[in-house]
């Protein structure tokens, strides 16, 4: 690790935890905006969580107990995987990148599986829409920043042709569309906000717990996006600090163009998203694949 | 205006089966021995192709020591209304249950089951309106029951049904999708639905007896008006316009003119209010505070006409008791150019959200014989192709007076209800706009008038939701009988039909698209074929 980062390490990982709550006060004042609201102040994220951080359980179920442990291990997954992302960007090395992306997976299968440790119906269709999703999309979003750090890595070393140009540009595309399907944000939102589940996957949820999913949720939209800056910071400056300033200042920008997308578009269906999901990945995977091959050939 | 030439059948066809027929302006009673009823109703609504618009149990007793049954049907074409009459027995009232030629008879029936207590043959029975518990031998309709007696309480909950095969997903009576207490429980296979129960009547008010008992005319307006919190006005007009009809009044044009501009203000308002919770469903939110931005422009409409932004208050049988004068006309004129823009370009961008059409198109079908067979009302039978609206067919209040056109889609699907309300929120500003440009002047109120006791009076007003149906019989200065029924009373029981096969996360948007007020219309039950456990099963089309 290099010495500046030791400095700066903790109050980055504190920055991690924080900034998602405010970016989200922040998409809720957009979203107002666009839609000729005045919506709440940007810190109301920060103020719902506390409050429910203070309520107490209102159901007694039995499995509340995992669903807290699921959900804690959960977030310290996810912040483990900025904190690896982080490495990447500073120090260059790829392993690093790696972990971040696997700690990513597991922080958000783990988020994933938890309606579904709640005996309720709701939770159970919700959590299994989820999962439909997550099949297709996790899938595409680990592949699609793989391939793009590995041709990055290429340019990098100076390998640049057209075609690895072109190359980059569609994995980048694959990796933006999955880090938007990731942050299950409108029309991805098929087991939370669906109004026949009643929020499905958040109905049993309430008080603490509540809180540790919306966090969860948040914290996996903020990582999403982060971790697919990571190597396009890289492109333009190099791994240094400044790439690093990069990416967070980049972040909030990527929040609001996801956010206004959200307020232009309607829900999808289960059935429908992770098959049209499926379609534009196959498609850009191929692309993708035939550059590489060509370029390896040429 | 009716067709003279078109009562030739009804006369044939009552004096074929035994029956007495009188016409009354656009009314014909026919009355048959109930030993004749389903055929003749069989004749009326399958062979002559009329709708089926509601029954109304009476307890005649105190007259004539009779109960009567009366089905009133419509024929829209020839713009006359049906009214098929039979006594009962005054001691143990039996009518021949009329739902195997008109199935859409078959909520109104055990209505009067339950609050008349007219038995009917030839069908299977069940509880509607009043709960598991009510005595079966209290029927609060009758005369002879009190309207303030009470039954002792008895708390009994009704049990979730289960199934070893599909899994049950309740909805309601307390739901984010629902508005109103209304339970459906939805048995899926996957993600899709197979099969729907439906129990309703969670808040049924009483206000039939409460009118008939405790009320004058003037006062059952206001009344009337509070049966739904969307369209109140449209109960109140269609009250006074059935009271005005048995009375034989003759109301000032120019109050006529008012209603028709407050209908249709009111039109508005609730179809906007619907297309925001349509998108809201859909999750186009953005959509949704839009339109909703763009009804509070209406509300300011409707608070310049009438003082009031919704429950107006201005009807009163005779007329209207709040004119409008040159400079509110300008104003509203103003009002509606500037909604006219805003409505448009909204409409139009959010139709074409792709996952708003995606799911508005194919979902919810309603196929037209079903439409036909269970008499749909408004936008849900003008969706499946059925042309026919009250204001056209049926002219009331002012509406001879404007041109309009009446939106009919074939598709029966979301989008084309959808389409239909967008269509016809456009006309309504055109019928609002032709109306105040010729409104007459004079009076707006009857100032003296009398209401003969023993006349009948029965109106459809074509409300956002369909036509709604009130139906008159005068007494000692307040209705002997008043029946009502709100349109989302015929529209419920299409819902089996519309949600079958189709995705668990359209049922929400389907159960929308009728644009229900269960308030309004607070009651009933089940749905389709086999397979579930411990279901009531009631075969409908």
């Amino acid at each position: 690790m290099e010495p500046p980062l030791n400095y700066i390490l903790i109050p980055l990982i504190a920055l991690y935890a924080t900034i998602p709550l405010l970016l989200d006060g922040f998409e809720r004042k957009l979203k107002a905006a666009l839609q000729s609201r005045i919506g709440p102040p940007v810190t109301q994220t920060v103020y719902d969580v506390l409050k429910l951080l203070l309520v107490k359980e209102t159901k007694n179920q039995p499995t509340l107990p995992y669903v807290t442990l699921t959900l804690l291990s959960s977030m310290v997954m996810g912040l483990t995987a900025l904190y690896y992302a982080t490495l990447y960007i500073v120090n260059g090395d790829v392993i690093d990148m790696f972990y971040a992306l696997a700690f990513l997976a597991v922080f958000t299968s783990t988020h994933t599986i938890t309606p579904l440790l709640v005996p309720n119906p709701y939770s159970y269709i919700g959590g299994m829409r989820e999962v439909m999703l997550a099949v297709v999309n996790e899938a595409a979003f680990i592949t699609s920043i793989s391939l793009y750090t590995i041709t990055l890595q290429r340019i990098l070393i100076g390998n640049t042709t057209w075609i690895l140009v072109l190359v980059i540009l569609v994995l980048a595309l694959a990796a933006f569309i999955s880090s938007y399907a990731t942050s299950s944000r409108v029309p991805f939102d098929i087991a939370e906000a669906e109004p026949e589940l009643a929020s499905g996957v958040f109905i049993e949820f309430s008080g603490q717990i509540l809180a540790l999913n919306i966090y969860n949720l948040l914290l996996r939209r903020f990582a999403a996006k982060f971790l697919v800056l990571a190597p396009t910071v890289i492109l333009i400056s190099g791994h240094s600090l400044i790439s690093l300033i990069l990416a967070l200042l980049l972040t909030p920008i990527i929040w609001t163009l996801y956010a206004t997308i959200a307020v232009i578009l309607g829900r999808s269906r289960v059935d429908i998203a992770p098959l049209t999901l499926a379609k534009i990945y196959i498609a850009l995977f191929l692309i993708s694949i035939t550059g590489l091959l060509v370029f390896t050939h040429a | 205006m009716p067709n003279p030439e078109a009562v030739t059948k009804y006369i044939e066809l009552a004096e074929k089966n035994s029956g007495v027929i009188h016409i009354e302006g656009d009314t014909v009673h026919i009355m048959v021995p109930s030993s004749k009823l389903v055929d003749v109703a069989d004749a009326v609504f399958n062979k002559y192709n009329c709708s089926f618009r509601v029954c109304a149990g009476i307890d005649e007793r105190p007259i004539n020591g009779h109960f009567s049954l009366v089905h009133l049907f419509t024929d829209d074409k020839a713009g006359y209304y049906v009214a098929i009459k039979t006594y009962l027995s005054g001691d143990n009232p039996v009518a021949p249950s009329i739902v195997s030629v008109v199935p859409a008879a078959d909520w109104c029936e055990m209505e009067a089951r339950d609050l008349v207590g007219i038995e009917f043959t030839g069908r299977e029975v069940y509880k509607l309106v009043l709960p598991l518990w009510w005595p079966s031998n209290l029927h609060p309709l009758r005369k002879d029951v009190p309207y303030n007696y009470r039954p002792e309480l008895r708390i009994e909950s009704e049990k979730i049904g289960s199934s070893s095969e599909y899994g049950v997903i309740p909805l309601g009576p307390y739901h984010p999708t629902l508005h109103e207490p209304e339970y459906f429980e939805l048995y899926v296979e996957g993600e899709r639905i197979v099969d729907v129960k439906y129990r309703g009547f969670h808040v049924h008010r009483g206000i039939e007896k409460l009118a008939e008992s405790r009320m004058s005319y003037q006062q059952i307006n206001f009344l009337a008006e509070r049966i739904c919190g969307i369209c109140g006005f449209v109960h109140s007009t269609c009250y006074a316009l059935a009271v005005e009809k048995a009375a034989k009044l003759d109301v000032p044009e120019r109050a006529q003119f008012i209603r028709s501009i407050v209908l249709e203000v009111e039109r508005i308002h609730s179809h906007l209010l619907w297309l925001g919770v349509a998108f809201h469903l859909l999750g186009y939110d953005a959509g949704f505070m839009h339109v909703w931005r763009a009804r509070e422009r209406v509300m300011w409409l409707a608070e310049l006409l009438t003082g009031s932004r919704k429950t107006y208050g201005i009807n009163l049988i005779g007329g209207v008791r709040r004119d409008i004068n040159e400079d509110k006309k300008q104003k509203a004129l103003e009002a509606l150019r500037e909604l006219y823009k805003d409505f448009k370009s909204l409409v139009e961008v959010a139709l074409s959200v792709p996952q708003v059409k995606r799911r508005l198109t194919g979902t919810g079908v309603l196929p037209r014989e079903d439409a036909i067979k269970l008499s749909v009302e408004g936008p849900t039978a003008r969706a499946s192709g059925i042309n026919k609206d009250a204001r056209r067919d049926l002219p009331y209040a002012a509406y001879k007076y404007a041109s309009f056109r009446v939106p009919v889609y074939s598709e029966g699907d979301n989008l084309a209800r959808a389409l239909v309300r967008v269509d016809e929120t456009f006309e309504s500003m055109s019928i609002i706009e032709q109306l105040l440009d010729k409104l007459p002047s004079g009076p707006v109120l009857l100032s003296d008038f009398e209401i003969p006791e023993g006349r009948v009076g029965v109106q459809v007003v074509e409300a956002p939701r369909g036509g709604d149906i009130h139906y008159v019989v005068t007494g000692r200065g307040a209705p002997y009988r008043w029946r009502v029924r709100a349109p989302t009373y015929a529209n419920i029981p299409a819902l089996r039909v519309m949600l079958r096969d189709q995705p668990l996360a359209d049922a929400p948007i389907t159960i929308a698209s009728i644009d229900p007020c269960f308030s309004c219309t607070d009651r009933v039950v089940v749905v389709r074929d086999g397979k579930v456990e411990k279901i009531k099963l009631i075969p409908v089309v």
